[in-house]
């Protein structure tokens, strides 16, 4: 398990994402309104932008999300 | 409400299809596209062929924990409303995203329904109803709202009177139930079930927590809490409960088709690759708004049925019209008046504004096509990448592309921004984008002034630079409020799918009805007040022959119009008083513009004389000024009303000082150039024009490079004298000033 954040994420990938800062509360509960809460698998589809925009499947839905405060996760590829 | 109406709200997450099927069963005609969120408002209908039963169309909600005013609306619906129980909306395609509020809404109790969409669209395997009603204990429909598919069956319970809402009990962790069994006596009553209220409390649900509060409960439940050590890690374990219980259940309600193996399914559409590729998204974007301005604006294409429209419609109807009145044979001054207030004063504005309905039909289309396929919420993650940098999200795109039809639900939209900054910067931005009533005027305009060929690139060109400027007007208010607030972007990106033709062809329908309402009742009353302006006096003449025109310099109008056509002489507008008094009365209605000129100048041709001594300086100063100096009279209403009367104040006074200042550099510019190429000044001028150009280069530089210094909340708390302080003072005094020597010059020459 390493500590990485969610932009600098690699593609493809599939991670279990076991914590969430809580800096921004917005993101911090709008990731958690679409099921991105710990304990939770997504997928990493595409990272963009130099790692400021990510593309993730959550529930089998796709979306993209962007944060100029860094999301922290503590992940491990499934 | 009478005793035997019944009520039920519609709630699911996002673009799941709630308000086509909302449309489908009331016959309205609410909001709908391709993307997330378009429901930013509740509404509510009785069903169709039955005036018993109302229901409401509420914004889509993700969890029971409201995030965002939009979902903040829904929650107070389901908190505080009189109802007598929920239809959830799923998509068949999210069952794993939308069971998690199916459950929230189990556990609420008020859960009457379930309504599964867009089961057309998956291809995965079936759905087993049965087993959904077993686990929820209520009925469940496969519908597609969409194709019309199940329908009627989806509401025969709604005639039959046969829905009661239910509810479920789910077990949580020992410490959890322990508080739930403590609070749950002291909780008052509540539509809501007590279990629920206390999960949602410890969520941090704010309208619970006020709930409790008001109940003088919450001291005592945070000591509950704390007594019992409910850390974090216990609260997560209710989403996974949650997410348990979404998992066993889909194990057993999804049948997977043979062969398929759900976990190896592409999860890339082949189109992304090119859609979310900012070298190839973006040329197709502008190649795709052009290739609408040329459908909508072209001779061969718009322009054509335009002409066909008028040859065929209007010219019949207004010549039935007009031999009416010639068969009265007016003799005297009254009749020769009567029939010029009835041709000219009553019906000639609105004939003017109901020509332009072929290109509103054929630019509504357009962009009601563009909302429906799903490609906005994939501009809106390319353009993200320019929009974050002046400090909104990428989202506000959506508002812009709204924008171009009208700008009043381009405002009401901002209700899903992501936070306060984003709202705020996002509404005032949105008036700044042409609506499709001045694009009408643009075309108007251009079609006089480049001809029936070129005037689509004309008009496309003002409306490209609306959305420039739109976002540069948002990079100056996010740092002049908001400077150290940082937005989020979240979007969904929808699947791309064929538009629904019958949802386009309806949003047309009620656009074009709107604008003919609008155009007999605002225009029309506008150009008859006009009028009469136009054609009475104070100098002992109440009623002016409307054949001697030369009387038109002692009526009401000139002298109304003296004042604001001194204000408009820097920006060259004053050299003429028909244009003050054409923008004056276009602020309740822009298309008002477009009649007002066919009133005061005699059509395009005579707006044409008017320019001619500096065309294209005069043209553009006025296009500018028109696009940017204030938004509607409707469009000013809802802006008071989402985002207040200061902000609404900043938009209006802002707005008239940036399209003044733009009108005065672009007359400046542009009737430098026109004298250069006669000839006139030519030194001079040239000399000017160099400064000013490379004036406005520093400043744009100046800006950009300014705003990374700056490091308070906003401009007004900069007090320190730096050099960049002192290079903006000169330059704006420098820019201002050769601006005006060139305009003096200019208008020193042609006047």
């Amino acid at each position: 398990m390493k500590l990485i954040s969610l932009n600098n994420a690699e593609k493809n990938t599939h991670y279990l994402v076991k914590d969430i800062q809580k800096s921004n509360s917005y993101l911090y509960r709008s990731l958690i309104n679409i099921g991105f809460f710990s304990g939770k698998k997504i997928y990493i589809k595409d990272v963009k932008y130099g790692g400021t925009l990510t593309l993730v499947v959550i529930n089998d839905i796709e979306y993209a999300i962007r944060s100029q405060d860094l999301i922290h996760v503590k992940a491990e590829a499934i | 409400m009478s005793e035997f109406t019944k009520s039920y709200l519609l709630i699911g997450a996002p673009n799941v299809g709630k308000s086509t099927f909302y449309n489908k069963i009331t016959w309205q005609n609410a909001p709908v596209g391709n993307v997330d969120r378009v429901t930013t408002l509740a509404t509510s209908s009785k069903i169709r062929n039955n005036k018993n039963i109302e229901i409401f169309d509420l914004p889509g909600i993700n969890t029971l924990n409201p995030n965002g005013d939009d979902e903040l609306e829904t929650f107070n619906y389901l908190f505080s409303h009189k109802y007598d129980g929920v239809l959830n909306i799923l998509n068949a395609n999210s069952l794993k995203r939308d069971l998690l509020l199916t459950y929230q809404l189990a556990e609420a109790g008020v859960l009457s329904m379930l309504i599964i969409n867009m089961v057309d669209e998956l291809r995965t395997g079936t759905i087993d109803k049965l087993k959904l009603t077993k686990e929820f204990k209520v009925l469940v429909e496969c519908i597609s709202a969409k194709k019309n598919d199940n329908i009627k069956t989806a509401i025969r319970p709604l005639h039959a009177n046969t829905l009661i809402a239910k509810g479920i009990d789910i077990q949580y962790n020992k410490k959890i139930e322990t508080l739930i069994a403590k609070i749950m006596p002291i909780l008052p009553n509540h539509k809501l079930s007590k279990r629920f209220l206390i999960i949602q409390a410890l969520l941090g649900n704010p309208v619970v927590l006020d709930f409790f509060t008001k109940n003088k409960l919450l001291k005592k439940f945070l000591a509950s809490k704390k007594t019992l050590e409910i850390n974090d890690k216990d609260i997560n374990e209710i989403y996974k409960k949650h997410e348990f219980l979404v998992d066993q259940l889909l194990k057993k309600v999804l049948i997977p088709k043979t062969g398929i193996n759900v976990n190896n399914l592409e999860r890339k559409h082949w189109s992304d690759t090119f859609l979310l590729n900012k070298w190839i998204a973006v040329p197709l974007f502008l190649f795709i708004m052009l290739g609408i301005y040329f459908i909508t604006f072209y001779e061969y294409a718009g322009g054509w049925i335009q002409n066909q429209f008028n040859v065929y419609a209007l010219e019949g109807l207004a010549g039935i019209i007009t031999d009416s009145i010639s068969d009265l044979n007016p003799t005297n001054e009254l009749q020769v008046w009567l029939a010029h207030f009835v041709g000219d004063g009553m019906l000639g504005g609105i004939f003017t504004i109901l020509s332009f309905i072929p290109w509103l039909l054929i630019l509504i289309t357009c962009i009601t096509i563009l909302e429906q396929i799903g490609l906005l919420s994939r501009m809106s993650v390319v353009f993200d990448r320019v929009f974050a940098k002046t400090g909104i999200s990428g989202r506000a795109l959506i508002n812009l592309i709204t924008g171009f039809g009208c700008n009043v639900p381009a405002i009401t939209l901002t209700r899903n921004a992501s936070s306060v900054k984003e709202r705020v910067v996002t509404a005032i931005l949105s008036p700044f984008v042409s609506c499709s009533a001045r694009v009408i005027v643009y075309g108007f305009i251009m079609e006089g002034i480049l001809g029936t060929d070129l005037s689509w690139l004309g008009t496309f060109g003002i409306s490209a630079f609306s959305v420039v400027f739109s976002v540069l007007i948002g990079y100056f208010f996010s740092n002049l409020l908001f400077r150290k607030t940082n937005s989020v972007f979240i979007i969904e990106l929808a699947r791309l799918r064929s538009p629904d033709m019958n949802v386009v062809f309806k949003k047309v329908f009620v656009e074009c009805y709107s604008f003919v309402k609008r155009t007999i009742v605002v225009v029309g009353l506008c150009n008859l007040f006009i009028w009469i302006l136009l054609w009475t006096g104070p100098n002992n003449e109440f009623i002016i022959n409307p054949a001697n025109e030369m009387g038109i310099e002692n009526s009401f109008l000139r002298y109304i119009a003296y004042p604001f056509q001194y204000l408009l002489y820097p920006i060259g507008l004053g050299l003429k008083w028909e244009f003050s008094v054409s923008l004056l009365v276009a602020f309740p209605a822009k298309e008002i513009a477009a009649s007002s000129i066919d009133l005061l100048f005699g059509g395009i041709t005579g707006f044409q004389t008017a320019i001619a001594v500096l065309p294209s300086a005069i043209a553009v100063s006025y296009l500018f000024f028109f696009a940017f100096y204030s938004p509607c009279l409707a469009a000013i209403v809802v802006l008071k009303k989402e985002i207040g009367w200061k902000y609404m104040a900043y938009n209006i006074f802002y707005g008239l000082l940036f399209s003044y200042l733009l009108a005065m550099f672009s007359f400046g510019l542009f009737g430098g150039i026109e004298l250069i190429i006669r000839n006139t000044h030519t030194i001079a001028f040239s000399i000017l024009i160099t400064i000013l150009g490379m004036v406005i280069i520093s400043y744009v530089v100046l800006m950009i490079t300014r705003a990374k210094k700056w490091p308070t909340d906003s401009i007004w708390e900069i007090k320190d004298n730096t050099l960049y302080n002192k290079l903006f003072i000169v330059n704006t005094m420098v820019l201002g000033v050769t601006t005006l020597c060139i305009n003096a010059i200019v208008l020193s020459v042609v006047h």
